[in-house]
């Protein structure tokens, strides 16, 4: 038997920091039988239990409670297992590598050898400095033994670096016999320069005579991130608060992202290598709650296009509809849905709070004004709603609401209408609101209008996806043994602006060959460096993309949208909303979704992109509109990159090197659980905790920031001294951050499920 | 509308035929102003007849739009049929809107909710719960019709529904009453301040009233574009057709005379139509009942029926020698199924009633109970829809020829039956008692379903229930317990 091709499952896994000494047990989640509504149960799973000596695996056992803390104040982080499996000259199915498959191949294997390369390049991505990224390197390695992942920057005092954790080549036995690696992240640690009394001695790196990331601003920068200033900052904070002055502190953390590699070689042939991602982020802090849009259903929208395939069996179909809705009421019970919609909070102005209607005001420099009617917005009905959807779909009525979506091109309606559609009160990628994927959308729209067609009785369900080399799907699904939910990208927020455990964003920008576009927009910065002086691709540099041709199928996509609103003396009008800063009124439009028919039509092939001609950077700044006048635009091919490498799941090096998919997260993320409000990820970043129903039929509880739980929620405006505020984080975030296991605080001290 | 076989009230009598005259002048004497009304009175009763009117269509729309469906209907044709169910579903959405834009007049006049279909002259019985046809479906276009619309369906849509009546003179030009004349009748009186004073209008009661923001759920026209000028821009021609069929809840609030007249007006009118040129925008209930007639007529030569084989009234009242017999549930498991639907359809209703009971009571700036209310409102609208879908799928009786195509096999449908007195207790701890009365009769039907030869599927969506009635019970404990109040239930 000989190995064709390997490949390593996970193709994407997810590390979750912590400082715990022993990582999470493996645990999944499950409806709860009893209460089928409430929130799902967490399971044990079977957890491989890693000899430090040996580096084999020594047992297997299912824990019969999940425990996600050591005492008060170390959390066990995730270390997720990547296995390798091949393809043989024996079938077509991905097999696992292991010592049995090893023996009985012909040639026998000389070495497997692992290598990973990861780098946080935060403060690169702000500063515009390469030598501010910070890289880690193992090398090929084919030992047992534990790999430091050392960050080191050219920025660093000299012999320091960021503990980016630690990697394994676990050692394969009997009853283990298995290929894998085992990615261990590091603690939650924030480093710095010196002098920093937040910043021990230890972990002082950063050396503020190299480098300017200590008192950078980037007011005056180039490249803004969107939001601007993901970084901390000299207080006082936050910065829109204090005329957006925002001086960073020099902090780094000691999140990354990059690669694993593993390399067969064998005698007298060419040797075999597979690679996966990994990246490290926060702890899944709510771990028996989903996120109604997640980068899973980002990434299936990639490999299967935006549009469902019309003969897939209605049973599944309605399943992953209702899933959807389960999903958004798991979202919208963290969230108090009184201060998201905008409301007055005891006669607080609503604008000191943070709310998609207060960003919206802001962006648009309009009047707030609530989403929703402002009696109709407790959390507890809106949820009961919300599961009276799921409990209906459960029941089998076919859904009702597809025309209650928001369409991806509808983000920046702000009239009335569109502020009411489905997801409500949450942001999107593009800092507007929220729209599901297409694919998630159509969805919907299929169930809607099949379900009257449907036979009686329960319905066929397909069976769980085959592991074939070329079935994407379940490669990016694939559990690897040991591994918990919360190493998956289904724990992985899709919305990202800028996201937590990855800036999905970036991965879009170097989608047209030749070109670097922006993450948050449509305006091209850069160009690959191997293009000739005459190639006229680098002459877009500055300019914005307007749209995409697709020439199989005649599809013309825009990459934004205009700004609409309410007329101020005509409710029903709608008016077209522009600013100084926007004169236009448009809105870029989030690249997952901009790009979907793109990546489905002509991945490999050539479109035809129109952008901008001649602006000036001024003109460049703003947002254009489009213009049927072929005068007012020029026209370039492009090549469409694969955005997975070959026949794998891997999201292809070239959209996204190493470091580059964390780069747009706040530095350190401790800082972006203080200055995100819960509307960007509510069930990974809850707001309403402890909620229940008061003496009046309201709801009552706690602010998840807030330090003391009294039952009376206190509203976040940012300076509430009874709030836990950002140094609180940075010094102690395993403390402040509670987890929350069935919407309530998780008992302190050994916390289970 | 059908015939009644014994009827107290002597509208009809099945055993003989009848004309629309005989009928009209029944219907004009029921709805004559007692020599012992005050106009005030006999405004206040006419509302309450609107406000049944609206109540008996939305349910006949509802129980036609359920109907349809099934693996039975080709598919090159359930594009069509999913289109006829969006449009009862809509029109039956916008007779809500009509029904709470009454109790918001009734309101403004100082009188309360209604819900009860008691007062109307013609009975239950003339809005059948029926299958869609082509003679129900002339029915709802004639009963829609503008009284000098002209159109080439016409003849044919009156013989259609008369015969469907049992009236036997479609082929003169006698009018049959419809529900647009109850309301002329009604803006006749409500305009005239000799007979309504001003001093009858409550301004102060249009914070308490149903608003659009609340219930109308998004459903009205898009917001029109309009140009830096504030003149409204053209819309693309898939934006106009589209905006045709769309549903518009209308739910005006009231605060004086002129508003409450202009409210009625525009149901009439979103029922019949404009006279005269064709209105932009939405097009009425007449027009789209039209349509689907049009399109059900062309479809009568084909071997199909787009409907599930369901019943006309189906009940669970056992009435052997009835008229409805044939609408009995004698399916023990179906008929347990239809006791749990008639009970959550009293739960809508109550809760309906509420919101209306403590409006007063509620802040329009902040949460409130009030709005909470109104959410099980829509609460209970879905498991309607979810138990509806069940019954449709249910055989009514369980004497079936084993042999029977499934598509034949005649199966039960939601009877939204009531209890005769739905009124709500005059004290509110009296209210939040009703609601846990009601779901401890609801408890008890879980009992029956699953003691009854569950399907599978039965028990997970029973649990569903009984998790969404668990908090409903905690919640309404913890109000009574805030109330103080112990005597019938404690927490």
């Amino acid at each position: 038997m000989t190995l064709r091709s390997l490949k390593i499952l996970p193709p994407f896994a997810i590390g979750r920091l912590g400082s715990a000494s022993q990582p999470l047990d493996n645990y999944s989640i499950d409806d709860n039988p009893d209460q089928p509504l409430g929130f799902r149960r967490i399971r044990g799973e079977p957890t491989l239990i890693v000899d430090e000596a040996s580096g084999a695996i020594r047992e297997q056992r299912t824990p019969e409670h999940v425990s996600f803390k050591e005492g008060d104040a170390h959390i066990r982080p995730v270390a997720p297992f990547l296995e390798v499996f091949a393809v043989t000259d024996a079938g077509d199915s991905l097999v696992p590598l292991d010592l049995g498959l090893l023996r009985r191949l012909d040639p026998a294997p000389l070495k497997i050898e692992w290598r990973v390369s990861v780098a946080n390049r935060k403060v690169a991505r702000r500063t515009g400095d390469e030598q501010d990224a910070v890289h880690a390197d193992t090398g090929w390695f084919s030992d047992h033994g534990s790999h430091s992942l050392k960050g080191h920057s050219e920025h660093f005092v000299a012999g320091t670096c960021i503990d980016f954790g630690h990697v394994r080549f676990i050692a394969p036995n009997d009853a283990f016999p298995g290929i894998r690696l085992r990615f261990t992240p590091a603690r939650g640690l924030i480093y710095g320069p010196a002098g920093d009394p937040l910043i021990p001695p230890e972990r002082a790196v950063y050396d503020a005579a190299k480098g300017k990331w200590l008192g950078f601003s980037d007011a005056d920068a180039e490249n803004q991130t969107v939001p601007p200033s993901l970084y901390a900052i000299k207080p006082p904070a936050p910065s829109w608060l204090h005329h957006n002055k925002a001086i960073s502190r020099g902090y780094l953390d000691d999140t990354c992202d990059g690669f694993v590699e593993v390399r067969l070689t064998r005698d007298g042939d060419q040797p075999l290598i597979a690679r996966a991602r990994i990246c490290a982020g926060p702890p899944a802090l709510v771990p028996d709650s989903l996120f109604v849009r997640s980068l899973a259903d980002d990434l299936e929208q990639v490999i299967h296009g935006p549009t469902l395939d019309p003969d897939e069996p209605y049973a599944v179909t309605r399943d992953r509809a209702t899933d959807i809705v389960r999903r958004a009421y798991e979202t919208v019970r963290f969230m108090n849905v009184t201060v998201m919609n905008g409301n007055n909070i005891k006669g607080r102005s609503a604008l000191l709070l943070d709310s998609m209607p207060e960003e919206e005001a802001a962006d648009t420099q309009r009047a707030i004004r609530p989403i929703m009617s402002a009696q109709a917005v407790d959390t507890l009905a809106i949820l009961a709603l919300h599961e009276h959807v799921y409990a209906a779909l459960r029941g089998g009525a076919a859904p009702w609401f597809k025309d209650l979506l928001r369409q991806p091109d509808e983000v920046a309606d702000f009239t009335d209408r569109g502020r009411r559609k489905m997801p409500a009160l949450m942001c999107g990628a593009d800092n507007n609101y929220l729209a599901l994927t297409h694919r998630q959308i159509d969805t919907i729209r299929k169930a809607a209008d099949q379900g009257l067609f449907q036979p009686t009785g329960l319905l066929d369900r397909n069976e769980p996806e085959a592991l074939r080399p070329r079935n994407l799907t379940a490669q990016m699904s694939y559990k690897a043994a040991g591994n918990p939910l919360s190493s998956r990208p289904e724990t992985s927020v899709a919305n990202c602006c800028p996201g937590l455990e990855v800036d999905f964003r970036a991965v879009w920008r170097r989608m047209f060959k030749g070109i670097v576009l922006r993450e948050y927009d449509n305006r091209v910065v850069d160009h690959d460096p191997d293009l000739t002086a005459s190639d006229p691709r680098r002459a877009l540099v500055g300019q914005r993309l307007l749209r995409v041709r697709l020439p199989d199928s005649g599809r013309a996509v825009l990459m934004m949208t205009g700004i609409k609103g309410p007329a101020a003396s005509d409710p029903d009008g709608e008016i077209m909303l522009s600013t100084q800063f926007n004169p236009h009124g448009q809105a870029a439009l989030e690249w997952s979704n901009a790009l979907a028919h793109v990546l489905n039509e002509s991945q490999g092939k050539t479109v035809i992109c129109d952008f901008t001609k001649n602006l000036t950077p001024q003109e460049a700044e703003v947002q254009q509109r489009w213009n049927d006048d072929p005068d007012s635009y020029v026209s370039v091919e492009f090549e469409v990159r694969r955005f997975f490498e070959d026949d794998t799941a891997v999201i292809s090096q070239a959209l996204a090197d190493a470091g580059e998919l964390t780069q747009g997260l706040c530095s350190p993320w401790q800082n972006d659980y203080r200055e995100c409000s819960c509307y960007y990820w509510a069930s990974a970043r809850p707001d309403y905790i402890n909620v229940e129903p008061a003496g009046t039929g309201l709801s009552q509880g706690d602010n998840w920031l807030q330090k003391e739980r009294t039952g009376n929620y206190v509203p976040d405006d940012y300076v509430d001294s009874r709030l836990i505020l950002y140094d609180d984080l940075f010094a102690e975030w395993e403390r402040w951050l509670r987890f929350q296991i069935g919407g309530r605080d998780a008992p302190e001290g050994s916390t289970s499920a | 509308m059908q015939n009644s076989a014994a009827d107290p009230a002597g509208v009809v009598d099945a055993a003989k035929p009848v004309v629309a005259s005989e009928v009209n002048r029944l219907i004009d004497s029921a709805l004559a102003r007692r020599r012992d009304m005050s106009w005030h009175d006999y405004l206040i009763d006419l509302l309450h007849l609107g406000s049944a009117l609206e109540h008996a269509l939305l349910v006949q729309y509802l129980y036609a739009a359920y109907t349809l469906g099934g693996q039975q209907v080709p598919a090159d044709r359930r594009d069509m049929v999913r289109g006829w169910q969006e449009t009862l579903l809509s029109v039956a959405r916008e007779e809500m809107g009509h029904l709470l834009t009454v109790q918001n007049v009734l309101t403004l006049l100082g009188a309360g909710l209604t819900l009860t279909k008691e007062r109307l002259p013609w009975k239950i019985q003339w809005f059948n719960l029926e299958p869609l046809t082509l003679g129900s479906l002339a029915c709802y276009v004639f009963a829609e019709m503008p009284e000098s619309e002209d159109f080439p369906e016409k003849s044919e849509v009156r013989k259609l529904a008369f015969a469907h009546l049992g009236l036997t003179d479609a082929g003169t030009d006698t009018p049959l009453r419809t529900v647009g004349e109850v309301y002329s009748i009604i803006m006749d009186v409500l305009r005239d301040p000799a007979k309504i004073p001003d001093t009858a209008f409550n301004e102060d009661s249009y914070l308490m009233q149903a608003s659009w923001d609340d219930w109308g759920r998004g459903y009205k026209p898009d917001p029109r574009p309009l140009d830096p000028d504030g003149n409204v821009e053209k819309i693309s021609e898939r934006a106009e057709v589209a905006a045709q069929f769309r549903p518009y809840v209308m739910i005006d609030r009231v605060a004086t005379r002129t508003q409450a007249v202009q409210a009625l007006e525009r149901l009439s009118i979103q029922g019949e139509g404009m006279q005269g040129p064709e209105a932009e925008g939405e097009w009425s209930h007449f027009k789209r009942f039209k349509k689907v007639f049009i399109e059900l007529q062309g479809i009568q030569h084909e071997p199909w029926q787009p409907t599930l084989p369901v019943p006309t009234n189906p009940t669970t009242v056992p009435n052997p020698h009835g008229s409805n017999a044939a609408g009995y549930i004698a399916s023990d498991r179906a008929r347990n199924w239809a006791d749990l639907f008639n009970l959550r359809y009293r739960m809508l209703l109550t809760f309906l009633m509420h919101t209306f009971q403590v409006a007063p009571l509620a802040r329009a700036d902040e949460p409130n109970v009030r709005a909470m209310l109104m959410h099980k409102v829509f609460g209970e609208m879905y498991q309607l829809k979810t138990l509806a879908g069940i019954l449709t799928q249910l055989p009514l009786r369980d004497d079936v020829d084993p042999g029977t195509p499934d598509h034949e096999v005649p199966r039960a449908g939601p009877p939204f039956e009531l209890p005769a007195n739905i009124r709500l207790p005059p004290r509110d701890v009296d209210c939040w008692c009703l609601h846990l009365d009601i779901l401890g009769s609801v408890a008890r039907t879980y009992e029956a379903i699953l003691g009854c030869d569950p399907r599978p599927e039965d028990f997970a969506y029973v649990a569903l229930l009984r998790n969404l009635d668990a908090q409903t019970k905690d919640w309404v404990e913890r109000i009574l317990s805030g109330l103080g109040a112990t005597m019938r239930y404690s927490k």
